[in-house]
């Protein structure tokens, strides 16, 4: 990959902390312990970790859409230079959806099931312009599914969520959330509820709107492979914290052990069929250094 | 050990008939491990429905080793044919401890004497300690649920176990554990299995041989020793592996 950008951040998170309070009084339960992280305009940044190791609630902080019982801070929290943890309900409104979006994991999950796909994407461009006529966000609705490269807009418009595939979901999903052109889409595996040729094309898709849109994408995964080929940055996370951050291209060559540890548990299509190396925690890691960021 | 012949299946959705499963044929050897792999709709795990008897519509002819499989099963298929499914949280009662669920499937088939050796022994075959026993489902986590899964599957000493995607739900480091947990008890065993999943390279991992199947048919059969020196004929096969190495050419 090239040298990291001389760009300011579009993202910038320091020093990031969520904790829960702990069950019947016990200490709290720090979830996200110290997370680092920027992405550049038109960048691909991938937020990598199994279960459990706090890559989504790094997300949720972001968004401002924290659970209730969450507490969090961190030393720095911006947004094109924008504090976030300064920004009132009102101002939050204004910025998630027009310049900061974000997809979810599962369609089945996110789209109101009893409303037909052509009143939610109309909705949710009024809602974000309110000055866009009916008639004019229909126009502009089409046209954002026809971006995604879905077939048969007319047919999509008109249908019930429960009548659409799961990459047809997806994609009405991801034309929902960038129809208003976000400078920042965070994408919470996006792809893992797909099969693997769709989830190509809906990767294509959105390395469409990096390129063409110059967006910065914050791409959530489990999945080492797929965020190798595809990003510029992975940041690996374990237990909360970032372990290990590396250009994409140079994942094969990761140095953390937790890293290697995953790299090494993964099933080659080409490999020997001898039993896969497992991967042994190692207390170390818990509160060994942290990975800076290298941007 | 299997011999499946122009298979059919078909059920409704909404009241329209739909072929999910059309003019399957394949053989698995005794000991071999065979895979059925494709996306989702591909009828991959139609085929194990119908094998096991979960489904009613099907046509064509199906035989576990040697017998020919009617319209329902018998006890003793039961005994040697075990199905251990996706979602382990999905698969296992909520309220039943892990010693419940083991217990099942010998008191149902009249083993409720050996009940304590076996349920001890059971979690031991599958690397889990005995204070697991009395637990609920929703305090193991994922990999124990399946080991736990696998267990049960385990308990009836079945020749033949049927797996449906045992690993997806699973993390990476714990889909590691799951498969060389499935490699040793078919070495230690000489188990039979068959795979089905969308992951090609978890398939092919654990299969010497597989098929690919797509819209119902199967479009390729071959040895992984095939896949590995890169002649898979079928166009689909070959996108499946494209997926499956994408990063291993950019990285």
């Amino acid at each position: 990959m090239t040298a990291p950008s001389p760009r300011a951040p579009l993202l910038d998170i320091e020093d990031l902390w969520v904790s829960f309070p702990g069950a019947f009084g016990a200490a709290p339960v720090e979830a996200v312990r110290g997370v680092s992280v920027s992405v550049a305009r038109g960048e691909r940044v991938a937020l990598v970790g199994e279960s459990g190791s706090g890559k989504s609630l790094t997300a949720r902080a972001i968004v401002g859409l924290m659970p209730p019982s969450a507490c969090w801070r961190a030393r720095r929290l911006t947004f094109q230079g924008q504090d976030l943890a300064a920004l009132s309900k009102r101002d939050w409104r204004r910025l998630r959806g027009r310049r900061l979006a974000m997809v979810l994991q599962d369609p089945r999950y996110s789209l109101n099931p009893v409303m037909r796909v052509d009143r939610q994407v109309i909705e949710a461009l009024r809602a974000a312009d309110p000055t866009l006529s009916r008639l004019a966000a229909r126009e502009r609705a089409r046209a954002a599914l026809d971006a995604v490269h879905l077939r048969d807009v007319d047919r999509v418009m008109r249908a019930w969520p429960h009548q659409l595939s799961g990459g047809m979901g997806q994609r009405v999903m991801i034309a929902m959330m960038v129809a208003l052109g976000p400078d920042l889409l965070i994408a919470d595996e996006p792809t893992s509820a797909l099969d693997v040729t769709t989830q190509t094309q809906v990767l294509a898709i959105l390395d469409e709107l990096v390129e063409a849109r110059g967006m910065g994408l914050l791409f959530i995964s489990h999945d080492l492979p797929l965020v190798a080929g595809f990003c510029d940055r992975v940041a690996v996370m374990h237990a909360g914290r970032v372990v290990e951050t590396l250009p994409a291209a140079d994942l094969a060559h990761a140095r953390h052990p937790y890293t290697r540890g995953l790299l090494a548990a993964l099933p080659d299509p080409e490999g020997s069929p001898d039993p896969l190396p497992v991967l042994r925690h190692d207390p170390a890691w818990w509160d060994g250094p942290s990975g800076g960021d290298l941007s | 050990m299997i011999r499946v012949r122009d298979l059919r299946v078909r059920y409704r959705e909404g009241g329209r008939p739909v072929d999910a499963v059309r003019g399957v044929s394949f053989d698995v050897a005794p000991g071999e491990c065979f895979g059925l792999v494709g996306e989702s709709g591909s009828g991959k795990s139609t085929v194990l429905r119908a094998l096991v008897g979960l489904a009613s519509d099907w046509s064509g002819t199906m035989s576990v080793e040697g017998e020919p499989l009617g319209k329902s099963r018998s006890p003793r298929f039961h005994r040697r044919v075990q199905m251990v499914f996706q979602d382990p949280y999905g698969s296992l009662h909520p309220r039943h401890t892990v010693d419940q669920a083991l217990s099942e499937p010998l008191l149902v088939h009249g083993l409720g004497r050996e009940r304590d050796r076996r349920v001890v022994q059971g979690l031991a075959d599958v690397g889990l300690e005995e204070s697991f026993r009395f637990r609920y489902p929703h305090q193991l986590s994922g990999g124990q649920r399946q080991r736990v899964a696998i267990a049960r599957a385990l308990m009836l000493d079945p020749v033949l176990l049927l797996l449906d995607e045992p690993t997806s739900a699973l993390d990476v480091s714990v889909q590691a554990e799951i498969l060389n947990l499935l490699h040793r008890l078919r070495r230690e065993r000489g188990l039979t299995l068959l795979l089905v999943g969308h992951n090609l390279a978890v398939v092919a991992h654990m299969a010497r041989r597989l098929a690919v199947m797509q819209a119902g048919e199967i479009v390729e059969t071959l040895t992984t020793a095939q896949l590995r020196a890169g002649t898979p004929t079928h166009p689909y096969t070959r996108c499946l592996l494209d997926a499956a190495r994408i990063s291993r050419r950019r990285g």
